[in-house]
């Protein structure tokens, strides 16, 4: 794509990044087809390269973004399928981050659209307020058919039930079953832990049963994706600063980590990314640097460990496995999720449109409640169709989103793999 | 090559327009939305200047409204409220034209007929299918899937059937299967007053009156808008069967090709690729072909078929010096083969990050491609341009895509002097400026070259069809 940067626009970092990720797009249109958007919509501003071109004029004008660039570009999921389908490596996620941070910098949202993200982010990614807010919002549920939009639609997916905080998320250390393979540290995250603990509860005894000594380390908390996809860089840089410095201080006091674990794969994403995000700063660029390099997912963990132990049983339900969208094209993770779940002895199914995203998608489907409610149905029927017996996923935002939509329990990857080789069934599964 | 015609440029919806057409104004945009409904209407600046673009190195000139049709109805009421007024059409169906076929020269109104993209018929005994315009050659394609047809013109791009109609499109299959011209039956088109006509009936054969099938079919939108195509659908082949075999030079390869053809093998696909091309497709397709001129064939037929097509053809490679032909029978295998050529532009492209492709396609009889290929090879080799050459060789179609700084002026102005050059060349061994891309606004010049004195024939038919000249104007002759 051809670009018309002036020299003092490409002093500036960001424009030159811009300038070669524009550069490398030949304009085919093959993102097109597999993105979520344009599939429902059919609008080329709701495709990636139509994005792609808004960006272009929006960065290259350098003026204030239009109600137009807004839209379509809030309508993005960020589910990174085009990055998955692109042939020329166009590098659409560090592209949109940049128009997203310049929208948060230089475009005036109403009062209410402000308030309500501020409030997302003030609450959200600190247990402590979400679990608050989920009462209030237990509360309120009754409201939500009839309060509008965002509102309603956050008030929807608040959970039934609140779960009490789990003794497995607190600072410490979980030693090894047998002889030590590995240490690693577990990314115990922020809203997953609240909406649904049992994840981490059996990550621990997975990890434990295959030889990791588990070390939970104090002062972790949100990624920072929650922040980061709403242009906050400020923000969600001092996450991540937080968490490498809390990584960091583990591995001094208990020696050294051999990855950090991350059981929701679109805080892996993120994670992944921080060694991008702090590049231009000489005091942080290889500290995040090598926390990204150590980052795994769970499943690549259990991978590189092999599965050990695996109890027979023939009462083992037909899985469908849906991949998240930041396991598959954010860490471009297909394969070991299902090859874990068979070697763990299920059957395992996969839907049509495997590459189209569910819809959650962060606060995805707190912001944009229509579109990601038609990727909801969409991808509930596809799912329903393969006629699994339980939903299995790496990611704690689909699993809110498809819990009640698919009519079959849907458990986390680890809590099968846990279940397989000597842990619990995983509730919902009686 | 200059492009001696200055576009007016689009104008401002209700501004006073010279060049004697009407302007689109409130009035016609209330009337507008009233037939497509005020969401399939648009005249954001993002929207516009996505409609007046295609894939090729030209400019956008965007519409002054995009309508979004979904019916035949639609695209002929708004072609007679266009027409009431003089104002220009142009119609739009995935704007991957390579000559700026979709550019709104005058302003005026775009149809896009993306959104008309059902199925209307398959009549798998008859061998035919009928759609609406907007559909995809994949699309269809996946469609056809379960009723073992199939259909095989496969232009790179992923193509509407109706802008491949309109613009005579072709590509790989083509030397066994024909192009656009040998393959649509029937076509439904919106006339420049709105009167919506049938060009003929699905029979195989007619002798009944003109032939306006053939008129419409590489029209370019300059006689009306197709809204829906009637085309030959074919079995799959029993056997299919792919190869890629380098070749020590060009001319090797190209000899290869000839005597295969003059031979009479009934080849599927025999496509060039030259070293620079290649280099391009490993890089970008993952492939990892030796960089040297290469031929990638496809057999179709019985069993036995392709196994003596095959046979035949190794002897005539081997005459030539090649013998290492590496087969691809799985496909998973053919089908990354294939889509390497078919991205083949987009390939190049990405040789050189920020820059634009002019892609051209002469092509001669097969005779004399030899000659024309080499002597362009040897042409580009002393600019010193970045210009791979691939090409549909069976037909004696090849292009030559120039990746160009379109910000270098002596660049764009090198390349296209080669491209004169070349284009010449065609012509002078009896040849054509373009195989299957099409006029556009970008080879009228050439247009003129080519046919003569035929060109006022050529007016005559338009302006019989298209009295007011607002039928997507500018485009392949000057009224």
């Amino acid at each position: 794509m051809q670009t018309t940067f002036s020299l003092a626009q490409m002093a500036d970092p960001h424009i030159e990044q811009a300038n070669d990720i524009l550069r490398k797009c030949v304009h085919c249109g093959f993102c097109t087809a597999t993105c979520p958007t344009f599939v429902l919509l059919g609008n080329e501003l709701d495709s990636p390269r139509g994005r792609i071109y808004l960006i272009k004029g929006l960065l290259e004008q350098d003026a204030a973004p239009s109600d137009e660039h807004v839209t379509h570009i809030d309508r993005c999921l960020t589910c990174l399928s085009c990055t998955t389908t692109c042939p020329s490596g166009v590098d659409y996620m560090h592209l949109i981050d940049d128009a997203r941070a310049k929208i948060e910098r230089d475009y005036t949202r109403p009062l209410t659209d402000r308030l309500f993200r501020t409030m997302l982010t003030m609450v959200l990614p600190y247990p402590g307020r979400f679990r608050l807010a989920l009462l209030g919002a237990w509360l309120a549920k009754p409201f939500a058919k009839v309060l509008p939009g965002p509102l309603g639609a956050m008030l929807g997916l608040a959970p039934k039930r609140l779960h009490r905080p789990s003794a497995v998320d607190n600072p410490q250390v979980f030693k090894a079953e047998g002889a030590m393979k590995k240490r690693v540290a577990l990314m115990t995250g922020c809203a997953q832990k609240v909406l649904n603990p049992a994840i981490n509860e059996a990550t621990v005894r997975l990890l434990t049963r295959h030889g990791c000594e588990v070390v939970v380390a104090d002062g972790q908390g949100c990624c920072g994706a929650l922040v980061h996809h709403m242009g906050k860089e400020d923000q969600s840089h001092a996450q991540a600063a937080a968490n490498i410095a809390a990584w960091e201080a583990a591995e001094a006091t208990h020696g050294q980590i051999d990855a950090i674990v991350i059981n929701a794969s679109g805080c892996g994403t993120t994670v992944k990314d921080y060694g991008w995000m702090f590049r231009r700063d000489p005091a942080m660029a290889d500290r995040a640097a090598a926390i990204s390099a150590k980052t795994k997912d769970v499943t690549e963990v259990m991978s590189d460990l092999g599965l050990t132990a695996v109890a027979n049983g023939d009462d083992k339900p037909t899985v469908v496995y849906h991949s998240a969208c930041s396991m598959q094209h954010g860490q471009k993770l297909t394969s070991p999720p299902k090859t874990l779940l068979a070697q763990a002895g299920f059957e395992v199914r996969e839907p049509i449109e495997g590459h189209l995203c569910c819809g959650s998608a962060g606060t995805y489907n707190i912001m944009q409640p229509e579109i990601s409610a038609r990727l909801k149905e969409r991808k509930a029927k596809n799912l329903r169709a393969t006629e699994a017996q339980v939903m299995a996923t790496g990611n704690i935002g689909c699993m809110m989103q498809l819990q009640d939509a698919v009519g079959m329990p849907v458990v986390h990857t680890v809590e099968l793999l846990d279940w397989a080789t000597g842990g619990p069934k995983p509730a919902g599964l009686d | 090559m200059a492009i001696n015609e200055t576009s007016p440029g689009a104008q401002a919806p209700g501004t006073s327009n010279a060049s004697g057409y009407g302007t689109v104004d409130g009035e016609l945009l209330d009337v507008l939305s009233q037939i497509v409904g005020a969401d399939n209407l648009s005249t954001g600046d993002a929207v516009r200047e996505q409609h007046g673009r295609d894939e090729s190195y030209h400019p956008s000139v965007p519409p002054d409204a995009v309508v979004f049709c979904t019916s035949t109805d639609q695209v002929s009421a708004v072609v007679r409220a266009c027409a009431d007024r003089a104002v220009p059409v142009v119609p739009f169906g995935t704007g991957t034209s390579l000559e700026g076929h979709v550019a709104a020269l005058a302003g005026g109104v775009c149809v896009d007929v993306s959104r008309m993209d059902k199925i209307i018929q398959v009549n798998a005994e008859d061998m035919d299918v009928t759609v609406q315009a907007g559909v995809r050659r994949k699309a269809l394609n996946e469609y056809l899937r379960d009723t073992g047809l199939f259909f095989p013109i496969d232009p790179g791009a992923d193509a509407s059937i109706g802008g491949m109609t309109a613009t005579r499109a072709s590509g790989t299959n083509a030397v066994r299967y024909g192009t656009m011209r040998e393959n649509v039956l029937s076509l439904t088109v919106v006339m420049a007053d709105g009167r919506v006509i049938r060009t003929a009936r699905r029979a195989r054969k007619s002798s009944a009156g003109y032939d306006l099938t053939r008129l419409f079919v590489g029209s370019e939108g300059t006689l009306g808008v197709i809204t829906e195509v009637t085309v030959k659908l074919y079995g799959i082949p029993e056997a299919i069967l792919s190869a890629v075999c380098p070749f020590p030079d060009l001319e090797s390869a190209v000899n290869t090709t000839i005597l295969t053809i003059q031979s009479g093998i009934p080849v599927a696909r025999i496509e060039l690729l030259d070293e620079a091309q290649l280099d391009a497709v490993n890089k970008y397709s993952g492939l990892d072909c030796a960089l040297t001129p290469t031929l990638f064939f496809e057999f179709h037929g019985s069993d036995a078929g392709v196994h003596e097509q095959v046979e035949n053809v190794k002897a005539i490679a081997q005459e030539f010096g090649a013998d290492d032909f590496q087969w691809a029978t799985k496909p998973e295998d053919r089908n990354k083969l294939w889509q390497a050529r078919h991205d083949a532009y987009y390939a190049a492209i990405a040789l050189r990050p920020g820059c634009r492709g002019i892609a051209t396609d002469v092509c001669v009889p097969i005779s004399r491609l030899a000659e024309c290929i080499l002597e362009t090879r040897k042409d580009i080799d002393a600019s010193g341009l970045c210009a791979p050459i691939v090409g549909h060789v069976g037909d004696g179609n090849f292009h030559v895509i120039f990746v160009v700084d379109p910000d270098d002026a002596e660049e764009l102005k090198k390349a296209e002097e080669v491209n004169e050059r070349m284009v010449l060349r065609a012509i002078a061994m009896e040849g054509t400026c373009t195989g299957e891309h099409g006029i556009g606004y970008g080879k009228m010049d050439f247009l003129t070259a080519e046919h003569g004195d035929a060109i006022a024939a050529m007016r005559a038919v338009k302006l019989a069809l298209d009295p007011q000249n607002t039928m997507n104007p500018g485009k392949v002759i000057r009224v």
